[in-house]
Protein backbone atom coordinates (compact mmCIF):
# COMPACT_ATOMS: atom_id res chain seq x y z
CA UNK A 1 0.00 0.00 0.00
CA UNK A 2 3.08 2.58 1.13
CA UNK A 3 4.66 1.98 -2.70
CA UNK A 4 0.18 2.79 -4.33
CA UNK A 5 0.66 5.82 -2.33
CA UNK A 6 3.73 6.69 -3.41
CA UNK A 7 3.19 6.27 -6.85
CA UNK A 8 0.08 8.22 -6.74
CA UNK A 9 1.74 11.16 -5.22
CA UNK A 10 4.47 10.57 -8.00
CA UNK A 11 1.70 11.04 -10.81
CA UNK A 12 0.42 14.15 -9.11
CA UNK A 13 4.35 15.38 -9.54
CA UNK A 14 4.41 14.21 -13.04
CA UNK A 15 1.62 15.69 -13.70
CA UNK A 16 2.62 19.41 -12.46
CA UNK A 17 6.35 18.88 -14.15
CA UNK A 18 4.31 17.75 -17.58
CA UNK A 19 2.18 20.80 -17.53
CA UNK A 20 4.78 23.35 -16.39
CA UNK A 21 5.53 26.09 -18.85
CA UNK A 22 6.97 25.66 -22.44
CA UNK A 23 9.55 28.11 -24.04
CA UNK A 24 7.70 30.38 -25.80
CA UNK A 25 8.88 32.94 -28.78
CA UNK A 26 7.74 36.19 -27.44
CA UNK A 27 8.56 38.59 -30.25
CA UNK A 28 5.95 41.30 -30.09
CA UNK A 29 3.25 40.68 -32.72
CA UNK A 30 3.08 43.84 -34.49
CA UNK A 31 1.64 44.43 -37.72
CA UNK A 32 4.05 47.53 -38.84
CA UNK A 33 6.69 44.69 -38.78
CA UNK A 34 5.37 42.61 -41.58
CA UNK A 35 6.90 43.20 -44.82
CA UNK A 36 4.62 42.80 -47.63
CA UNK A 37 5.78 43.23 -51.56
CA UNK A 38 3.32 42.61 -54.98
CA UNK A 39 5.71 41.73 -57.42
CA UNK A 40 2.90 41.43 -60.13
CA UNK A 41 0.60 42.57 -61.57
CA UNK A 42 1.75 46.34 -61.46
CA UNK A 43 -0.49 48.73 -59.57
CA UNK A 44 -2.79 50.67 -61.68
CA UNK A 45 -2.43 47.43 -64.86
CA UNK A 46 -5.16 47.02 -66.78
CA UNK A 47 -6.45 43.77 -68.15
CA UNK A 48 -9.15 42.38 -70.08
CA UNK A 49 -12.05 39.91 -69.70
CA UNK A 50 -10.30 36.45 -70.15
CA UNK A 51 -6.76 37.35 -68.84
CA UNK A 52 -4.76 35.51 -66.84
CA UNK A 53 -3.57 37.87 -63.92
CA UNK A 54 -0.75 35.93 -62.38
CA UNK A 55 -0.26 37.26 -59.06
CA UNK A 56 3.25 37.29 -57.44
CA UNK A 57 3.58 38.38 -53.32
CA UNK A 58 6.44 38.13 -50.75
CA UNK A 59 5.54 38.53 -47.38
CA UNK A 60 7.94 38.35 -44.31
CA UNK A 61 8.15 38.52 -40.45
CA UNK A 62 10.27 38.42 -37.66
CA UNK A 63 8.37 35.73 -35.88
CA UNK A 64 5.60 33.25 -37.09
CA UNK A 65 2.95 34.01 -39.32
CA UNK A 66 0.03 32.19 -38.88
CA UNK A 67 -1.36 32.33 -43.11
CA UNK A 68 -2.26 34.76 -45.49
CA UNK A 69 -5.47 35.71 -47.75
CA UNK A 70 -5.50 37.02 -51.11
CA UNK A 71 -8.30 38.61 -52.72
CA UNK A 72 -9.58 40.62 -55.38
CA UNK A 73 -12.79 42.90 -55.25
CA UNK A 74 -14.36 44.24 -57.66
CA UNK A 75 -15.10 48.12 -56.22
CA UNK A 76 -18.11 48.62 -58.25
CA UNK A 77 -20.09 45.74 -57.18
CA UNK A 78 -18.32 44.67 -54.04
CA UNK A 79 -17.99 41.13 -54.66
CA UNK A 80 -14.92 39.64 -54.38
CA UNK A 81 -13.63 37.44 -57.68
CA UNK A 82 -11.10 35.73 -56.56
CA UNK A 83 -10.06 34.60 -52.67
CA UNK A 84 -7.02 31.98 -51.66
CA UNK A 85 -6.77 31.98 -48.00
CA UNK A 86 -3.91 29.66 -46.94
CA UNK A 87 -3.59 28.43 -42.72
CA UNK A 88 0.04 27.92 -42.75
CA UNK A 89 2.78 28.50 -39.89
CA UNK A 90 5.99 30.42 -41.56
CA UNK A 91 7.92 33.71 -41.03
CA UNK A 92 7.76 34.21 -45.01
CA UNK A 93 5.37 33.21 -47.79
CA UNK A 94 6.25 33.16 -51.32
CA UNK A 95 2.98 33.30 -53.05
CA UNK A 96 2.46 32.44 -56.54
CA UNK A 97 -0.93 32.43 -58.12
CA UNK A 98 -2.97 33.13 -61.07
CA UNK A 99 -6.63 34.20 -61.01
CA UNK A 100 -8.46 34.30 -64.63
CA UNK A 101 -10.48 37.66 -64.98
CA UNK A 102 -14.06 37.14 -65.80
CA UNK A 103 -15.10 40.46 -65.11
CA UNK A 104 -17.03 41.35 -67.68
CA UNK A 105 -17.34 45.46 -67.32
CA UNK A 106 -15.25 48.15 -66.96
CA UNK A 107 -14.47 48.53 -63.81
CA UNK A 108 -11.42 48.89 -61.00
CA UNK A 109 -9.95 46.39 -58.88
CA UNK A 110 -9.14 46.19 -55.65
CA UNK A 111 -6.08 43.01 -54.82
CA UNK A 112 -5.42 42.59 -50.85
CA UNK A 113 -2.85 41.23 -49.86
CA UNK A 114 -3.98 40.31 -45.76
CA UNK A 115 -0.82 38.57 -43.49
CA UNK A 116 -2.70 36.76 -40.57
CA UNK A 117 -0.08 37.88 -37.72
CA UNK A 118 -1.76 35.79 -34.41
CA UNK A 119 -5.51 34.25 -34.85
CA UNK A 120 -6.70 37.18 -32.09
CA UNK A 121 -7.39 39.27 -35.72
CA UNK A 122 -3.79 40.96 -35.84
CA UNK A 123 -3.48 41.21 -39.47
CA UNK A 124 -1.37 43.60 -42.00
CA UNK A 125 -2.43 44.10 -45.45
CA UNK A 126 -1.10 44.99 -49.20
CA UNK A 127 -3.72 47.15 -51.46
CA UNK A 128 -3.14 47.85 -54.96
CA UNK A 129 -5.65 48.81 -57.55
CA UNK A 130 -5.99 47.48 -60.93
CA UNK A 131 -8.26 47.91 -64.07
CA UNK A 132 -10.50 45.92 -66.24
CA UNK A 133 -12.22 45.98 -69.67
CA UNK A 134 -14.18 43.80 -71.17
CA UNK B 1 -3.13 -19.73 -6.31
CA UNK B 2 -0.32 -20.28 -9.46
CA UNK B 3 -2.68 -18.43 -11.46
CA UNK B 4 -3.47 -15.69 -8.44
CA UNK B 5 0.46 -14.80 -9.04
CA UNK B 6 0.31 -15.15 -12.55
CA UNK B 7 -2.10 -13.09 -13.03
CA UNK B 8 -1.30 -10.63 -10.86
CA UNK B 9 0.07 -8.23 -13.94
CA UNK B 10 -2.98 -8.89 -16.60
CA UNK B 11 -3.74 -6.54 -18.51
CA UNK B 12 -4.28 -4.34 -21.24
CA UNK B 13 -1.17 -2.82 -23.34
CA UNK B 14 -2.94 -0.43 -25.50
CA UNK B 15 -1.78 1.94 -28.00
CA UNK B 16 -3.73 5.69 -28.75
CA UNK B 17 -3.51 8.09 -31.69
CA UNK B 18 -4.39 11.06 -29.68
CA UNK B 19 -6.32 13.51 -30.76
CA UNK B 20 -4.97 14.89 -34.61
CA UNK B 21 -5.30 18.25 -35.81
CA UNK B 22 -3.74 21.97 -36.13
CA UNK B 23 -6.02 22.95 -33.29
CA UNK B 24 -5.44 20.14 -31.37
CA UNK B 25 -2.33 18.41 -32.58
CA UNK B 26 -1.18 15.34 -30.80
CA UNK B 27 -1.03 12.47 -33.74
CA UNK B 28 1.91 10.61 -31.71
CA UNK B 29 1.07 7.27 -30.51
CA UNK B 30 0.03 7.23 -26.45
CA UNK B 31 1.67 3.75 -25.75
CA UNK B 32 0.95 3.08 -22.27
CA UNK B 33 1.27 0.22 -20.07
CA UNK B 34 -1.80 -2.06 -17.65
CA UNK B 35 -1.96 -4.59 -16.14
CA UNK B 36 0.03 -7.02 -18.15
CA UNK B 37 -0.92 -11.16 -18.80
CA UNK B 38 1.14 -13.55 -17.25
CA UNK B 39 4.31 -11.76 -16.10
CA UNK B 40 6.81 -15.23 -16.34
CA UNK B 41 5.57 -15.98 -19.75
CA UNK B 42 6.84 -14.45 -23.35
CA UNK B 43 3.70 -13.00 -25.45
CA UNK B 44 2.36 -12.13 -28.75
CA UNK B 45 -0.90 -10.22 -29.91
CA UNK B 46 -2.87 -7.64 -31.89
CA UNK B 47 -4.93 -4.80 -30.55
CA UNK B 48 -7.32 -2.76 -32.07
CA UNK B 49 -8.25 0.35 -31.11
CA UNK B 50 -11.18 2.55 -32.25
CA UNK B 51 -11.56 6.36 -31.36
CA UNK B 52 -14.00 9.40 -32.43
CA UNK B 53 -13.65 12.47 -32.70
CA UNK B 54 -15.37 15.67 -33.26
CA UNK B 55 -13.29 18.94 -34.22
CA UNK B 56 -14.29 22.44 -34.68
CA UNK B 57 -11.89 24.34 -36.84
CA UNK B 58 -11.62 28.57 -36.07
CA UNK B 59 -11.24 30.30 -39.63
CA UNK B 60 -8.41 31.88 -39.99
CA UNK B 61 -9.73 34.97 -39.08
CA UNK B 62 -11.72 35.25 -35.93
CA UNK B 63 -14.45 36.79 -37.87
CA UNK B 64 -14.59 33.67 -40.10
CA UNK B 65 -17.06 30.73 -39.47
CA UNK B 66 -15.37 27.88 -38.12
CA UNK B 67 -15.67 24.42 -39.64
CA UNK B 68 -16.82 21.33 -38.17
CA UNK B 69 -15.38 18.14 -39.06
CA UNK B 70 -15.60 14.53 -37.66
CA UNK B 71 -12.50 12.12 -37.68
CA UNK B 72 -12.26 8.53 -37.24
CA UNK B 73 -8.97 6.58 -36.07
CA UNK B 74 -8.38 2.99 -36.53
CA UNK B 75 -4.96 1.30 -34.83
CA UNK B 76 -4.22 -2.09 -35.36
CA UNK B 77 -0.66 -3.45 -33.86
CA UNK B 78 1.29 -5.79 -34.04
CA UNK B 79 2.87 -6.25 -30.16
CA UNK B 80 4.84 -8.61 -27.94
CA UNK B 81 6.92 -9.19 -24.96
CA UNK B 82 9.72 -10.92 -24.51
CA UNK B 83 11.93 -11.79 -21.63
CA UNK B 84 15.51 -10.96 -20.86
CA UNK B 85 15.70 -12.02 -17.52
CA UNK B 86 12.87 -12.71 -14.82
CA UNK B 87 13.55 -9.23 -14.23
CA UNK B 88 14.34 -7.38 -17.37
CA UNK B 89 11.22 -7.62 -19.94
CA UNK B 90 11.29 -6.03 -23.28
CA UNK B 91 7.98 -5.15 -25.83
CA UNK B 92 8.05 -4.11 -29.07
CA UNK B 93 5.08 -2.39 -30.76
CA UNK B 94 4.61 -1.99 -34.74
CA UNK B 95 1.03 -0.31 -35.55
CA UNK B 96 -0.79 0.34 -38.61
CA UNK B 97 -3.47 3.17 -38.90
CA UNK B 98 -6.44 3.89 -40.63
CA UNK B 99 -7.46 7.71 -40.07
CA UNK B 100 -10.18 9.18 -41.60
CA UNK B 101 -11.84 12.76 -41.77
CA UNK B 102 -14.83 13.55 -42.86
CA UNK B 103 -15.76 17.59 -43.56
CA UNK B 104 -18.65 19.17 -45.67
CA UNK B 105 -19.04 15.25 -46.72
CA UNK B 106 -15.68 15.08 -48.62
CA UNK B 107 -13.72 11.50 -46.68
CA UNK B 108 -9.77 12.00 -46.69
CA UNK B 109 -7.97 8.91 -45.50
CA UNK B 110 -4.77 8.22 -44.21
CA UNK B 111 -3.55 5.01 -43.94
CA UNK B 112 -0.48 3.43 -43.35
CA UNK B 113 2.60 1.28 -40.80
CA UNK B 114 2.63 3.67 -38.13
CA UNK B 115 5.88 4.67 -35.95
CA UNK B 116 7.29 1.56 -34.01
CA UNK B 117 8.56 1.45 -30.45
CA UNK B 118 10.08 -0.68 -28.28
CA UNK B 119 10.28 -0.42 -24.14
CA UNK B 120 12.57 -2.41 -21.79
CA UNK B 121 11.39 -2.76 -18.26
CA UNK B 122 12.79 -3.59 -15.38
CA UNK B 123 11.32 -5.24 -11.72
CA UNK B 124 11.67 -3.25 -8.88
CA UNK B 125 9.52 -5.25 -6.67
CA UNK B 126 9.49 -8.66 -7.99
CA UNK B 127 5.85 -10.37 -7.81
CA UNK B 128 7.63 -13.71 -7.25
CA UNK B 129 9.08 -12.63 -3.86
CA UNK B 130 5.02 -12.34 -2.96
CA UNK B 131 4.30 -15.59 -4.70
CA UNK B 132 1.20 -17.66 -2.93
CA UNK B 133 0.46 -14.79 0.10
CA UNK B 134 -2.43 -12.69 0.39
CA UNK B 135 -0.73 -9.22 -0.34
CA UNK B 136 0.82 -9.64 -3.46
CA UNK B 137 2.62 -6.36 -5.10
CA UNK B 138 4.67 -5.48 -8.35
CA UNK B 139 6.85 -2.90 -9.62
CA UNK B 140 8.66 -2.62 -12.85
CA UNK B 141 10.19 0.62 -14.41
CA UNK B 142 11.40 1.03 -16.98
CA UNK B 143 12.29 3.28 -20.79
CA UNK B 144 11.64 3.07 -24.25
CA UNK B 145 11.83 4.43 -27.71
CA UNK B 146 9.72 5.43 -30.41
CA UNK B 147 11.24 5.61 -34.61
CA UNK B 148 9.86 7.25 -36.65
CA UNK B 149 8.63 4.71 -39.23
CA UNK B 150 5.46 6.20 -39.65
CA UNK B 151 4.88 8.41 -42.97
CA UNK B 152 4.66 11.97 -42.22
CA UNK B 153 5.03 14.12 -45.05
CA UNK B 154 4.95 17.38 -42.66
CA UNK B 155 3.27 20.33 -45.09
CA UNK B 156 0.45 18.59 -46.55
CA UNK B 157 -2.85 19.95 -48.32
CA UNK B 158 -4.49 19.62 -45.16
CA UNK B 159 -2.09 21.36 -43.25
CA UNK B 160 -3.69 24.07 -44.93
CA UNK B 161 -6.90 23.08 -43.74
CA UNK B 162 -5.34 23.23 -40.40
CA UNK B 163 -5.31 19.40 -40.62
CA UNK B 164 -1.93 18.23 -40.35
CA UNK B 165 -2.09 15.45 -38.02
CA UNK B 166 -4.17 12.48 -39.37
CA UNK B 167 -0.32 10.81 -40.55
CA UNK B 168 0.45 7.68 -39.37
CA UNK B 169 3.53 8.88 -38.29
CA UNK B 170 5.28 12.59 -36.39
CA UNK B 171 8.63 11.73 -37.96
CA UNK B 172 10.16 11.93 -34.73
CA UNK B 173 11.79 10.04 -32.61
CA UNK B 174 10.27 9.82 -29.16
CA UNK B 175 11.65 8.53 -25.77
CA UNK B 176 9.17 6.42 -23.37
CA UNK B 177 9.48 6.23 -19.68
CA UNK B 178 7.06 4.22 -17.84
CA UNK B 179 6.36 2.95 -14.68
CA UNK B 180 3.69 0.03 -13.40
CA UNK B 181 2.63 -0.80 -9.74
CA UNK B 182 0.11 -3.72 -9.17
CA UNK B 183 -0.88 -4.29 -5.55
CA UNK B 184 -3.44 -7.39 -4.80
CA UNK B 185 -5.34 -8.68 -2.22
CA UNK B 186 -6.71 -12.13 -2.72
CA UNK B 187 -8.87 -11.80 -6.20
CA UNK B 188 -8.96 -8.17 -5.94
CA UNK B 189 -6.28 -5.72 -6.89
CA UNK B 190 -5.10 -2.12 -8.27
CA UNK B 191 -2.97 -1.22 -11.23
CA UNK B 192 -1.48 1.89 -11.40
CA UNK B 193 -0.02 3.12 -14.71
CA UNK B 194 2.16 5.80 -15.80
CA UNK B 195 3.81 6.72 -19.12
CA UNK B 196 5.33 9.88 -20.00
CA UNK B 197 6.88 10.35 -23.68
CA UNK B 198 9.34 13.33 -24.40
CA UNK B 199 8.57 14.00 -28.05
CA UNK B 200 11.67 15.76 -30.00
CA UNK B 201 11.41 17.99 -32.84
CA UNK B 202 11.11 16.17 -36.53
CA UNK B 203 12.64 17.39 -39.80
CA UNK B 204 10.30 20.05 -39.99
CA UNK B 205 11.28 21.24 -36.74
CA UNK B 206 7.38 20.35 -35.97
CA UNK B 207 7.55 18.99 -31.99
CA UNK B 208 4.25 17.02 -30.67
CA UNK B 209 3.77 18.01 -27.41
CA UNK B 210 5.08 15.72 -24.05
CA UNK B 211 2.33 13.62 -22.60
CA UNK B 212 1.92 12.31 -20.16
CA UNK B 213 -0.81 9.01 -20.06
CA UNK B 214 -2.03 7.82 -16.52
CA UNK B 215 -4.52 4.70 -15.23
CA UNK B 216 -5.74 4.07 -12.05
CA UNK B 217 -7.67 0.38 -12.92
CA UNK B 218 -9.00 -1.96 -10.40
CA UNK B 219 -9.61 -5.32 -11.00
CA UNK B 220 -10.51 -8.98 -10.17
CA UNK B 221 -9.70 -12.51 -10.39
CA UNK B 222 -11.97 -14.75 -11.38
CA UNK B 223 -11.12 -18.68 -12.59
CA UNK B 224 -13.01 -21.61 -13.54
CA UNK B 225 -11.09 -24.90 -14.73
CA UNK B 226 -8.73 -23.36 -17.45
CA UNK B 227 -11.05 -20.10 -18.02
CA UNK B 228 -9.78 -17.08 -16.34
CA UNK B 229 -11.97 -13.91 -16.77
CA UNK B 230 -11.24 -10.70 -15.32
CA UNK B 231 -13.43 -7.67 -15.74
CA UNK B 232 -11.74 -4.30 -14.48
CA UNK B 233 -12.80 -1.02 -14.06
CA UNK B 234 -11.21 2.32 -13.17
CA UNK B 235 -10.09 6.00 -14.66
CA UNK B 236 -7.68 7.05 -17.07
CA UNK B 237 -6.16 10.92 -17.41
CA UNK B 238 -3.78 11.98 -20.42
CA UNK B 239 -2.19 15.30 -20.79
CA UNK B 240 -0.65 16.43 -23.86
CA UNK B 241 1.47 20.06 -23.79
CA UNK B 242 1.49 22.49 -26.70
CA UNK B 243 2.83 21.58 -30.27
CA UNK B 244 5.42 23.45 -31.49
CA UNK B 245 5.18 24.70 -35.02
CA UNK B 246 8.68 25.23 -35.33
CA UNK B 247 10.82 24.18 -31.87
CA UNK B 248 14.11 25.72 -32.46
CA UNK B 249 12.40 29.37 -32.64
CA UNK B 250 9.97 28.14 -29.91
CA UNK B 251 6.93 28.77 -31.95
CA UNK B 252 4.04 27.45 -29.63
CA UNK B 253 1.22 26.07 -31.31
CA UNK B 254 -1.59 27.30 -28.08
CA UNK B 255 -4.06 25.67 -30.06
CA UNK B 256 -3.20 22.60 -29.32
CA UNK B 257 -2.55 20.20 -26.26
CA UNK B 258 -4.63 19.95 -23.52
CA UNK B 259 -6.44 17.07 -21.44
CA UNK B 260 -9.11 14.12 -21.13
CA UNK B 261 -10.27 12.13 -18.16
CA UNK B 262 -12.03 8.93 -18.93
CA UNK B 263 -13.93 6.20 -17.24
CA UNK B 264 -13.01 2.85 -18.29
CA UNK B 265 -14.54 -0.46 -17.84
CA UNK B 266 -13.53 -3.58 -19.63
CA UNK B 267 -12.26 -7.63 -19.29
CA UNK B 268 -9.93 -10.19 -20.26
CA UNK B 269 -10.10 -13.61 -20.70
CA UNK B 270 -7.89 -16.40 -20.48
CA UNK B 271 -8.10 -19.97 -21.79
CA UNK B 272 -4.93 -22.17 -21.71
CA UNK B 273 -2.84 -20.10 -23.43
CA UNK B 274 -5.19 -17.41 -25.32
CA UNK B 275 -6.08 -14.35 -24.46
CA UNK B 276 -8.79 -11.91 -25.36
CA UNK B 277 -9.32 -8.02 -23.84
CA UNK B 278 -11.54 -5.28 -24.55
CA UNK B 279 -11.96 -2.08 -23.00
CA UNK B 280 -14.22 1.02 -23.42
CA UNK B 281 -13.63 4.35 -22.21
CA UNK B 282 -15.93 7.30 -22.24
CA UNK B 283 -14.16 10.94 -21.36
CA UNK B 284 -16.29 12.23 -18.87
CA UNK B 285 -13.85 15.53 -18.95
CA UNK B 286 -11.87 16.89 -21.51
CA UNK B 287 -10.59 20.45 -22.85
CA UNK B 288 -8.05 19.98 -26.00
CA UNK B 289 -7.60 22.24 -28.55
CA UNK B 290 -8.80 25.62 -26.20
CA UNK B 291 -12.12 23.19 -26.45
CA UNK B 292 -12.22 22.77 -30.43
CA UNK B 293 -11.36 18.96 -30.18
CA UNK B 294 -14.22 16.39 -28.58
CA UNK B 295 -13.58 13.05 -28.10
CA UNK B 296 -16.93 10.83 -27.98
CA UNK B 297 -15.74 7.45 -27.27
CA UNK B 298 -12.71 4.52 -27.10
CA UNK B 299 -12.78 1.27 -27.61
CA UNK B 300 -9.85 -0.93 -27.65
CA UNK B 301 -9.27 -4.94 -28.01
CA UNK B 302 -6.95 -7.28 -28.65
CA UNK B 303 -5.90 -11.10 -28.11
CA UNK B 304 -2.82 -12.61 -26.95
CA UNK B 305 -0.81 -15.85 -27.46
CA UNK B 306 1.35 -16.77 -24.47
CA UNK B 307 4.06 -18.75 -24.83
Amino acid sequence: MRFLKTGILGIILLAIGATSCQKKDNTPATADQVQMTIMSPNPGQIFQQGDSVHINAKVTFVTELHGYELKITDTSTGFIVYDDAEHVHDDHFDISDTWFNSVAQATSLRLDLIAVVDHDGTVATKTIYLQTHP
Amino acid sequence: MKYFLRCLLLGVLATGNALACNVCGCSASNQYLGILPQYENHFIGLQYQYRSINSTHPGLLPSDPKEPSSEYYNTFQVWGRYHLSKRVQLFAFLPYTTNLQVKDGVRTYSSGIGDASALATVSIIAPEKYKDKKWQQSLWVGGGVKAPTGKYTGITEMDKLGLPNTQPGTGSWDFITNANYTIRYKKAGINLDATYTLTTANKYDYKYGNRLGTGLMGFYWWQKSKWKLLPQAGFRYEYTLHDYDNYSRHWLNEQTGGSIFYASAGAQAYYKQFGLQLTYSLPIAQNYAEGNVVTKTRLETGFFFLF
